[in-house]
């Protein structure tokens, strides 16, 4: 034991190493490995006659994107992905800035527990209690009757391209859904962001001349920008690449994560299937240089 | 004179704590005023009370003959240095420095030339595009004075701000400041714990405790007459005498405190000069401190005394060595000055 700390000590990089072997061999191998499984995977093309994998390097599959079916998969996903995104921060901005600036201690814990609460159930059960919320005679629209605003739900519901015959079958009931199962990933940096910001900054704004919305804009906003950064790349990916909420809501149109699921399960196109996942890594890395250019990174 | 700050009758309470009580003061144009104390005495309160981050639980704050005590800060024509500076991190320095200018709508070449000026005035010109945390704790405290300069405030509110930085940057720094203060004409009300750094600076000193004004003083007059023993002990070091210790050392009644640079220890040959008093006595401890050295010396009746002696001209050799032999001090009893209790 005493020979191998000693060793340690006098070879630091070795000890180094050692911690580092076992969660480096997995980012390295089982993360990446398979990252670049898929990468490679997209650029091979399902053989039209006998149905099988043709392991020659070819853009078909990216080709095969580029349907107007297909077009309007990532349009109609980026579309909700990014209401989602924006519904999220409008909703947890306030909530985070009350938990970090105003609420006792005793109050920021049992808000942290509620928001972190939702995430120990399974999600699934979770959906398809939106199903029951959401549904034709569900929960939402009795209540809604109840206080005889079941116009404004028929209203919205009739809303040409987000309604439907009811919410659990309008894009609307999905963009709810959605918007509940991701909003905690939006809380939680946006709360760790500002919990970050020094006290005295504000003191310092308000000594300046700044008045409290000044502060805000000046000082308080940019500070959290990268939480509010890092709880849009959590909502923005994890729906443009979901599939469980647009195949139990919603309407038939089709989002990226079903399709990739068909064109993998179903049709055994895993090229294809691979070609559609590179898509939104492809809109997450556009979106991220976009971010570090309009210099949401600065506070940090 | 109207007083640039004022203070009337201002409580200011914290739970059952009160960090200022019932406090008057006046602060005069242009002075170099400091509040002097240590932790928790009130002096960091008073200069939040000043800048409008505290309010006053009863009394009055009054900038410039103006009642400020229900304005918000940034309606206040003070501007704050804070201990770590509080400088933003988005920003670079010049924006910074521009912060309150920018707020004020200042045109944007105007505010250029005047951020500019004010970086040459703190010895920074060229540094307007970094990021603080580009830059060491003295050039960040630099920025600090700068983007608080930059407004031309009535009153500049200082709060340790040379706390953080190490002893030879901060003597540096406190000549710069106060330089920097007669150059300018602004009033500067400055907090800080540390007496020596208010001596070096201060045109008049408050010392806080528990909330209260123990006196109020040039830096000279705080040291040579202070006014109870808290202060005489706060500020230098002093031998505090009590009643008895009075009657025996000085043959006076009450309290006295007598600095211990004024007794002299004297040499075998030497005696005390007419207008002296000499005592004898043993050293019971000494302490070479370089430019000095500190005895402690045990008179005949048991009294302990501090002497300072500078190692001006002797060879203080080992003065470890000095422990237990017999001495005569002197002093002029003129120098041993009355406390109220």
């Amino acid at each position: 034991m005493r020979a191998i700390a000693l060793a340690l000590h006098r070879h630091p990089r070795l000890g180094m190493a050692a911690l580092l072997a076992l969660p480096l061999g997995w980012m390295v191998v089982v993360y990446l490995g398979s990252l670049g499984a898929l990468l490679l995977q997209s650029f091979y093309a399902l053989d039209d006659y006998t149905g099988q994998v043709v392991r020659t390097l070819t853009l078909r599959s990216y080709a095969q994107l580029l349907t107007p079916a297909n077009l309007d998969i990532f349009l109609r996903t980026g579309l909700m992905a990014t209401a989602v995104t924006v519904a999220a921060a409008v909703l947890a901005f306030p909530l985070a800035y009350y938990m970090s600036f105003r609420a006792s201690a005793r109050m920021k814990t049992l808000l942290m527990l509620a928001i972190a609460l939702p995430l120990w159930s399974s999600y699934l059960v979770r959906v398809y209690a939106w199903r029951m919320i959401l549904a034709k005679e569900g929960i939402l629209s009795w209540g809604l009757d109840a206080v005889h605003l079941g116009g404004v739900l028929d209203a919205v519901l009739a809303l040409p391209g987000i309604g439907g015959p009811s919410l659990s079958l309008a894009p609307i009931g999905m963009f709810l859904a959605f918007l509940y199962v991701w909003l905690p990933y939006m809380i939680l940096p946006i709360q760790a962001a500002l919990e970050r910001v020094p006290r005295n900054l504000l003191d310092a704004s308000g000594d300046l001349g700044a008045d409290p919305r000044t502060t805000f804009r000046r000082v308080v906003l940019p500070l959290a920008l990268p939480g509010v950064v890092a709880g849009s790349i959590f909502t923005f990916s994890l729906t443009l690449g979901d599939f469980v909420i647009p195949s139990m809501l919603g309407n038939s149109s089709y989002y990226i994560g079903q399709a990739v699921l068909m064109h993998q399960g179903t049709a055994g196109n895993l090229p294809l299937a691979a070609a559609f996942t590179v898509v939104p890594m492809a809109i997450m890395g556009v979106y991220l240089v976009l971010a570090k250019r309009l210099g949401a990174f600065d506070a940090l | 004179m109207t007083p640039a700050a004022e203070f009337r009758q201002v409580t200011r309470r914290f739970g059952t704590v009160v960090a200022v009580d019932n406090l008057d003061l006046a602060i005069g144009d242009g002075e170099f005023f400091t509040l002097l104390g240590p932790s928790g005495s009130g002096k960091t309160s008073c200069l939040r009370l000043l800048a409008g981050f505290e309010r006053p639980d009863a009394g009055s704050v009054w900038l410039g003959g103006l009642d400020v005590t229900d304005l918000p800060p940034y309606q206040r024509d003070v501007n704050t240095v804070f201990q770590d500076y509080a400088l933003f991190p988005h920003l670079t320095v010049a924006e910074n420095v521009g912060y309150g200018l920018m707020i004020q709508r200042v045109p944007a070449d105007e505010r250029r030339r005047r951020v500019d000026e004010a970086l040459e005035q703190v010895r920074l010109s060229g540094y307007g595009a970094r990021k603080p945390s580009q830059l060491s704790g003295g050039q960040r405290q630099r920025v600090a004075m700068a983007r608080a300069l930059v407004n031309r405030p009535r009153v500049l509110l200082l709060d340790e701000p040379l706390g953080a930085l190490d002893l030879k940057l901060r003597q540096e720094l406190q000549v710069e400041l106060k330089q920097l203060q007669q150059q300018v004409g602004i009033t500067f009300v400055y907090v800080t714990h540390d007496q020596e750094e208010a001596l070096t600076m201060s045109d008049r000193i408050a010392v806080f405790r528990e909330g209260r004004v123990e006196q109020i003083a040039g830096p000279a007059e705080l040291y040579e007459r202070p006014a109870t023993e808290f202060v005489a002990r706060f500020v230098g070091t002093c031998n505090v005498l009590d009643a008895n210790a009075s009657r025996h050392v000085l043959g006076r009644e009450g309290q006295h405190a007598l600095r211990p640079e004024k007794i002299r220890v004297l040499a075998d040959d030497a005696g005390a000069n007419a207008r002296e008093r000499e005592l004898s006595g043993q050293i019971a401890n000494a302490v070479y401190l370089g430019l000095s050295t500190r005895y402690q010396i045990r008179l005949d009746g048991g009294i302990v005394l501090l002497a300072v002696r500078q190692n001006a001209t002797q060879d203080a050799g080992d003065v470890r060595a000095e422990v237990g032999r017999p001495v005569r001090i002197a002093f002029d009893p003129a120098h041993a000055h009355a406390l109220a209790r």
